[in-house]
């Protein structure tokens, strides 16, 4: 028997295993809706908050709630936009020490990657990249692995959950430059 | 003499690059240099076609560049042929329907945000959904601030001459999706609307969108902006 | 990409159950593949599918609208219906073999079909959903691969051999003959 035979009859066998039970699935939808139906309704995550805040309660857990509060902050300003940094805004410089081969990718570039040089080997890696005035997204990319925090961002977007850095160049950008 | 000088300015820029790694800028092809990778790809002959005339469209007014599309299509050649043509269709489209599909080497776009997801090592579906979403987000986009009387909807195609309004619809449908898509925000969320601002304040800096742009700015509202949002996820009429 | 799924979603997520009501016609065949892979028999395999669709629809703040709603939809299936595997065997129940329908109707289905679904049955646990996944479901084995939550590599390995294993026990017990042809 060939392989796409075999193929033939698995394919086969797996479709009349579910159909089979298929009949158990009618009025599911009922059945789902109704249980949904009886549960509580979920609060927002606000709702909780203010309901927390609102109730006596340990110190410990206080002390507990104000470190994840501040640890929010701390992840919150991540994506605040940073102020614009007195640079050429042209120089791209990431610090990789014991690094390979660091690269950039970006709009500049329609992301295919540019190296970047770490001539006395201290380290710190960069380019200047000549940019006409627009906006820029790119990352680095550290021995191949993607490192999308730039410090001397403006911003960040993050896309797929890896992060992007952002820069405005020319405008009154270029004005701060040195 | 202006060859020595310039031989010059060469043998200066060269040496700055060895020192501090100046980065050669892309090469710019023809036109006709993409329309011959694109006849020879592996697609429908019909689609092909249809694909061409859109691109030379859209070089001929701005709405893509020849680099950034030759890259693109020289990477879907190693995906399935229906696949990219999926993909390629929701471009063609765009292009068809008059948007910016392309902004180059500078600023988002669908091919741009193609390019992005490719070096990102996402799937061909996963690009293939953004894609479609940021079409229904510059469907929706200008469509509500044409409604809202913010910039008025003259000929729409993909020969029109681009104006100042067209870039706006790109941005603001762009900041619109970045806030859902990849911030997570809630559309419900009234911060959408600073973030908007923000985004189109600080492209109007940097001169990609003029002086204009800062009167539709200040008339933006949050519930324009949800509405764009909703328009995104109720079925449109697209055919 | 249905936009219109999309705004079914929206709604879901909105607490429009009618809405939810309707993603789960579309997907509940789906879903109950996939529980009925991992738990082999149908009434386990249903029970996990009306919980797999509350406990996706709970979640539905969590799910990524940029990614493919079925792979997400999949996922949430697939942890209920381990959890409820791991539960069973705490519980020590003499493993649940599934319903035989009318034994009559037996003489007239192919009896190398019914040797495949014992074959299918009789699996490695690690095989069963890649082999419900690509033959049911269709799907390709970068998406099995999100699903799953495995590298591509391995899904390939394990349909090979779970196509293998099958065909092997296809020719012990003299179904088809060892003819590769």
């Amino acid at each position: 028997m060939r392989w796409d035979e075999v193929d033939e009859l698995i394919r086969a066998a797996v479709a009349k295993e579910v159909e089979e039970g298929q009949k158990r699935l009618s009025g599911l939808e009922e059945r789902v809706i109704r249980e949904l139906a009886r549960r509580p309704v979920r609060r927002s995550f606000w709702e909780k908050v203010r309901e927390f805040l609102s109730r006596p309660t340990p110190r410990w857990a206080l002390v507990g709630a104000l470190a994840a509060l501040l640890l929010g902050f701390a992840l919150g300003r991540l994506t605040a936009p940073s102020p614009i940094p007195q640079w050429n805004p042209n120089l791209f410089v990431i610090a990789a020490p014991g690094a390979k081969s660091v690269a950039i990718v970006g709009d500049f570039s329609a992301w295919q990657p540019l190296p970047l040089s770490d001539p006395d080997g201290d380290g710190i890696w960069s380019a200047i990249i000549p940019l006409p005035p627009g906006r820029y997204e790119y990352a680095f990319l550290v021995d191949g692995k993607w490192v999308g925090q730039d410090p001397l961002a403006h911003e960040y977007l993050r896309t797929f959950g890896e992060y992007v850095s952002v820069r405005y160049v020319g405008g009154e950008h270029a004005d701060r430059s040195s | 003499m202006r060859i020595a000088l310039l031989s010059l300015l060469f043998l200066a820029l060269s040496l700055l690059a060895v020192s501090q790694g100046i980065a050669i800028p892309l090469r710019t092809p023809a036109p006709e240099e993409v329309l011959g990778f694109l006849a020879g790809m592996n697609l429908p002959p019909a689609f092909k076609s249809a694909l061409a005339e859109a691109f030379t469209s859209a070089f001929a007014t701005g709405r893509a560049t020849t680099t950034v599309t030759l890259l693109l299509l020289q990477d879907l050649t190693a995906i399935p042929p229906d696949k990219a043509e999926r993909g390629l269709e929701i471009i063609r489209y765009a292009i068809s329907q008059g948007f910016i599909v392309d902004t180059g080497l500078s600023g988002s776009s669908m091919m741009n945000e193609a390019r992005k997801l490719l070096a990102l090592s996402r799937t061909w579906e996963e690009i293939e959904y953004v894609l479609s979403l940021r079409l229904n987000f510059l469907l929706a986009t200008r469509s509500t601030l044409a409604r809202y009387g913010l910039i008025q909807l003259g000929k729409i195609g993909p020969d029109v001459p681009l104006t100042p309004a067209d870039r706006l619809v790109l941005e603001v449908a762009w900041a619109v999706g970045d806030f859902v898509l990849w911030e997570g925000g809630d559309p419900g969320d009234p911060r959408i609307l600073a973030f908007v601002q923000e985004r189109l304040n600080r492209l109007c800096s940097v001169g990609v969108l003029p002086a204009e742009a800062a009167k539709l700015m200040a008339a933006l509202t949050p519930e324009m902006l949800q509405e764009i949002v909703r328009l995104v996820f109720q079925p449109m009429e697209r055919r | 990409m249905p936009a219109e799924e999309l705004e079914l979603i929206q709604r879901s997520l909105n607490g429009d159950l009618e809405a939810w009501g309707e993603i789960v016609t579309r997907y509940k065949e789906a879903v109950f593949a996939v529980t009925l892979s991992i738990l082999r028999n149908w009434a386990d395999a249903e029970d996990a599918t009306q919980d797999a669709f509350i406990r996706a629809y709970e979640n539905l703040r969590h799910y990524d609208l940029s990614r493919k709603f079925s792979t997400w939809l999949f996922t949430v299936a697939a942890n209920v219906a381990k959890n409820a595997l791991r539960k069973r065997k705490r519980q020590k129940e003499p493993p649940l073999v599934e319903a035989e329908d009318d034994p009559a109707e037996e003489v007239h289905q192919d009896l190398r079909l019914a040797a495949v679904r014992r074959a299918v049955a009789d699996l490695p646990e690690v095989y069963r959903m890649p082999v419900m996944l690509y033959y049911w479901h269709g799907l390709p084995v970068e998406e099995i691969a999100q699903v799953l939550g495995i590298p591509s590599g391995t899904v390939k390995t394990r349909l090979y051999r779970a196509r293998a294993l099958i065909r092997a026990k296809l020719v012990e017990e003299g179904v088809i003959r060892d003819a590769v042809g």
